[in-house]
């Protein structure tokens, strides 16, 4: 049976190197994000988790020092699931990252909510490489082969359901939304944003192609024909919500996530291609450097 | 049990709680309708808060007005009063963001926008548009504004605004009682059909605000 696993170890580690970039720009301020004294009062989170029964969501951050610890564990815990796969690392992270977000919902932001809803699934397959056959082993590889495929379902329900949302819109009807949010002072990354949105043409057709991009992922992803034009899209989609609209985070994890569509096999070729690349580009360089030197 | 069976049968298992699991989180993430009112899926206790996820980023109205939130604070002991002066809270936060490539400030600030989002929603859930302009004046206005979460967050938030003058300035405020006030500024740009004027000229801009009342907090 065929297992697929560079991709789902290559989004573990963009995630995990993410969680990690979190941590060290979020340590100093620990203490107004999560502390007893935060920017949502602690009484807020007692009574969120007193409503949901579960006293494992609870994390004493009324001590002092304890945000910091917070932190520390999550750092840890990014790193060592990076490392091993471990899926109990990974199911312990997840964890973290849960109380984080019902410690202080409003500071989280698109990545997170990817993170959170992917990582139940990545931590529970199986990326270590198989040689002998065995009965468990086998059922690795089923286990893995199915979330696999879970993880694509995922991702192809965000673009989904985000595109649902999007056409119940009059801006993204009319194809003006994105003039008002490349303009909107949250998200006005560059002057370039102003001299953009002057053209209508530009408003209209960025508009009308995110719509189109998100309906258009959700099913041709799954196809072999398809996939490496909504792959490209994806990217020229998310660079552009990196540059123009400064959203980093959540750019950078869904353009992680297309690795998961993407099969050893693929990746091997890829390799191969990049190889070949390599050599002509060397081979050129030789050539211009006889060409060069007396 | 043989192999084969035993692979088959995990196989359906694993079949039956992915299908669950996306049918869930489907049901549960589609835009209102009325299956999902009839069954409650909002409140599903399977989504929440585990499986929770929202993707309505930028719909179904996108940011379309910058929201920015202010602070007044008042000093009051038995023998003087001193008004400081108004802080801008969202601003600092906005250029730290774009000066930096990476800062803790895009967090701070985007919860800072969810907070007066938040009120503004209240606000607008409240109340009739007839009613609005009349309203804001009214005693009854911070009865709305106590309705919302957005309200407690930012008043705790007057804290540490406070907290930070007081540090750089130097200022000794242990025998004065502290009342503080936000103001939500809303401040909406020129429409699509006047994109070419000029963006920078903030005469062409319309405002509107949300004044609260005095609270007291403590540091």
């Amino acid at each position: 049976m065929e297992i697929n696993t560079k991709g789902i170890k290559l989004f573990r580690t963009i995630l995990c190197i993410l969680s990690i970039k979190n941590v060290i720009l979020y340590l100093p301020y620990c203490n107004e994000f999560y502390g007893k004294d935060a920017i949502i009062p602690y009484d807020i989170y007692q009574t969120y988790i007193d409503n949901i029964g579960n006293p494992l969501l609870e994390f004493p951050f009324y001590i002092d020092g304890a945000p910091f610890v917070f932190m520390i564990m999550l750092f840890a815990l990014s790193i060592i699931y990076m490392l091993t796969g471990n899926s109990l690392s990974g199911l312990v992270l997840w964890w973290l990252l849960l109380i984080g977000r019902i410690r202080n919902p409003w500071i989280s932001d698109g990545s997170d909510n990817v993170i959170a809803v992917m990582l139940p699934i990545l931590c529970l397959c199986y990326t270590k490489t198989i040689i002998k056959t065995s009965v468990i082993n086998t059922l690795n590889i089923i286990c893995t082969t199915y979330l696999r495929i879970a993880l694509m379902i995922q991702v192809s329900l965000i673009y989904f359901i985000s595109f649902t949302y999007k056409m119940q819109g009059e801006l993204w009807q009319n194809g003006t939304a994105l003039y008002y949010i490349m303009r909107v002072n949250e998200f006005c990354a560059i002057p370039l944003n102003i001299t953009l949105t002057q053209n209508h043409y530009f408003v209209i057709f960025a508009t009308y192609f995110s719509l189109f991009f998100q309906i258009c992922f959700a099913f041709l992803i799954w196809f072999r024909q398809t996939k490496w034009i909504v792959i490209f899209l994806g990217c020229i989609f998310h660079i552009g919500i990196w540059i123009f609209l400064k959203i980093d985070n959540f750019s950078w994890i869904m353009i992680a996530t297309y690795a998961i569509f993407v099969t050893d096999k693929e990746f091997l070729n890829i390799n191969n291609y990049l190889l070949l690349w390599k050599t002509k580009l060397a081979n050129l360089w030789t050539m211009y450097d006889r060409l060069i030197k007396p | 049990m043989k192999s084969p069976y035993l692979f088959l049968l995990f196989k359906s298992f694993l079949g039956i709680v992915i299908f669950f699991h996306f049918f869930m989180i489907f049901a549960y993430l589609l835009p209102d309708n009325p299956l999902k009112q009839q069954y409650n899926l909002k409140q599903n206790p399977y989504i929440h808060p585990y499986f929770e996820q929202s993707w309505s980023m930028f719909a179904p109205r996108p940011a379309h007005l910058n929201l920015y939130v202010s602070y007044k604070f008042k000093l009051v002991s038995d023998s003087d009063t001193i008004e400081l002066p108004i802080f801008n809270a969202t601003e600092p936060l906005t250029i730290d963001k774009k000066n930096n490539f990476w800062s803790p400030s895009q967090r701070l600030s985007k919860w800072l926008q969810s907070s007066a989002q938040n009120i503004f929603e209240t606000f607008r859930e409240n109340t009739l548009e007839s009613e609005k302009e009349k309203l804001k004046q009214s005693e009854e206005f911070n009865k709305v504004l106590h309705q919302s979460l957005g309200h407690k967050l930012l008043v705790n938030y007057s804290r540490f605004v406070l907290k930070k003058y007081i540090q750089t300035n130097n200022i000794k405020v242990q025998k004065y009682k502290i009342y503080c006030s936000y103001i939500i500024t809303s401040e909406q740009f020129p429409m699509f059909s006047k994109r070419n004027e000029n963006f920078y000229d903030k005469s062409k801009y319309t405002y509107s605000n949300i004044k609260s009342g005095y609270y007291l907090i403590s540091l």
